[in-house]
């Protein structure tokens, strides 16, 4: 644990701009209408990681909130002292987390650093530092007591997510807990508009593993495995949560035309009306999305 | 709300039908009931619940001393109740039985601590935890 007090003391993390960064333009695209997003190069992750991102991510964060009821499905116990995020994205949730747990610490990972909320933003017990699940966690064996990773589908190739599942297992204490929570890439109750929206996405995305990870998590050596399925609405035909599900899912379509316009899947106006018919598909036939929280349990020593 | 805290006094098997209709029932509220602020307050309660029933469990005693809030034990209460309701509606089966019995023990269990703690002349002051 000692490491870890030392590391929060060191201030604020190096934002870095490495050689993986790189900026789709308008020009390389071919396209003015496209608005300039930032996506990393080199690397699996197929969203933006800019600003607009960071407002996307820091609002889904409060949708599955209220959708879930809490910040974690996992039946954790009071002794919770060493959590990790994996994909901490802008930090929040490790933010959050350790609010929650104030004789914790928290430590968040991502590949890129440049969402990283500010050190001083953040409680004392919480840490953001850069790294990639897919090359292996920069941590020894077996010193977290609760691991969570959360909405990495469209960061982590079909084929990876075993090894993914194995090295959140490796980083977890006896005793300790794993969560991953994940979305659906099907909609229930879909339109033709929403169906199309699927196709498209899954020439990109393989969501297939997402169905398969309490598999993974006892393949990997868990026990208690527990998958929850949590349907959430997505219009204002579903409250609160469902006004903001739609909000956040409309935005995240917008944050993944890029990709799709720059391969050649789809044109911008096309794209455009796609997800404009989706919107009043899902008021219209009270669609909704689907989440996974899948957790299991480290057996204790 | 109020935290007063209240003792459960639970065998090994009492304790693993009480960790196992929390999860039963929190899996049930987030496949089937609308996100609302009431729902939200007993998932938590409920799953705190669970989590401290579990690290019991790991102590591998004969009998274990649950310390409960009073909002977790009165959220238990409305969880044990609206299982009731599920399992009186299902079909008759010797789970069914199995599970309203175990339902119903919990039941007493809970009640008698509730109506213990609001027979006590103190009830109501605040406890630290």
């Amino acid at each position: 644990m000692g490491i870890f007090r030392w590391l929060l003391r060191r201030g604020k993390p190096k934002v870095t701009h490495g050689p993986w960064e790189r900026t789709i333009t308008t020009a390389s695209m071919g396209q003015e209408a496209l608005a300039m997003r930032r996506y990393l190069e080199d690397t699996d992750y197929l969203l933006p990681k800019d600003a607009e991102e960071d407002a996307r991510l820091n609002f889904q964060h409060y949708a599955l909130l209220h959708a879930i009821g809490n910040h974690y499905v996992a039946p954790l116990g009071p002794s919770v002292r060493l959590v990790l995020e994996v994909g901490a994205g802008t930090g929040i949730w490790a933010s959050e987390m350790a609010r929650l747990f104030p004789q914790a610490e928290v430590i968040g990972i991502d590949i890129d650093p440049a969402l990283f909320r500010a050190p001083a933003q953040l409680p004392e017990n919480c840490l953001l530092r850069t790294g990639n699940v897919l090359t292996g966690l920069p941590f020894p064996d077996g010193i977290f007591s609760f691991t969570h990773q959360r909405l990495l589908v469209a960061a982590i190739p079909a084929g990876k997510w075993p090894g993914v599942v194995r090295e959140l297992v490796r980083v977890t204490q006896p005793g300790g807990w794993v969560e991953i929570v994940e979305i659906d890439s099907e909609i229930e109750r879909p339109g033709p508009a929403t169906v199309k929206m699927h196709e498209l996405s899954a020439v990109l995305v393989d969501g297939e593993p997402i169905r398969h990870l309490d598999r993974m998590m006892r393949q990997a050596g868990l026990q208690d495995v527990e998958t929850t399925r949590i349907p959430i609405p997505l219009g204002e035909w579903g409250g609160r949560v469902g006004s903001m599900m739609k909000r956040d899912l409309l935005s995240a379509c917008d944050a993944f035309k890029g990709i799709c316009v720059q391969r050649g899947l789809i044109n911008p106006q096309e794209y455009d009306q796609m997800t404009s018919d989706m919107a009043n598909e899902w008021e219209q036939l009270q669609s909704a999305c689907v989440f996974y929280a899948v957790y299991g349990r480290q057996p204790a020593e | 709300m109020m935290n007063t805290a209240l003792v459960l006094h639970l065998n090994v098997q009492q304790a693993e039908q009480l960790a196992a209709q929390c999860a039963a029932w929190r899996k049930y509220a987030l496949q089937g009931l609308p996100a609302s602020l009431e729902r939200n307050q007993i998932l938590r309660a409920v799953q705190a619940v669970e989590g401290r029933l579990l690290s019991l469990r790991k102590r591998q005693a004969t009998e274990y001393t649950l310390s409960l809030h009073y909002d977790e034990a009165h959220a238990l209460h409305q969880v044990i109740l609206a299982l009731m309701h599920v399992w009186g509606k299902a079909p008759n089966s010797e789970e069914r039985i199995q599970a309203i019995g175990n339902l119903v023990m919990l039941r007493v269990m809970i009640e008698r601590v509730l109506y213990l703690r609001d027979q006590k002349p103190d009830a109501g002051n605040k406890v630290s935890g």
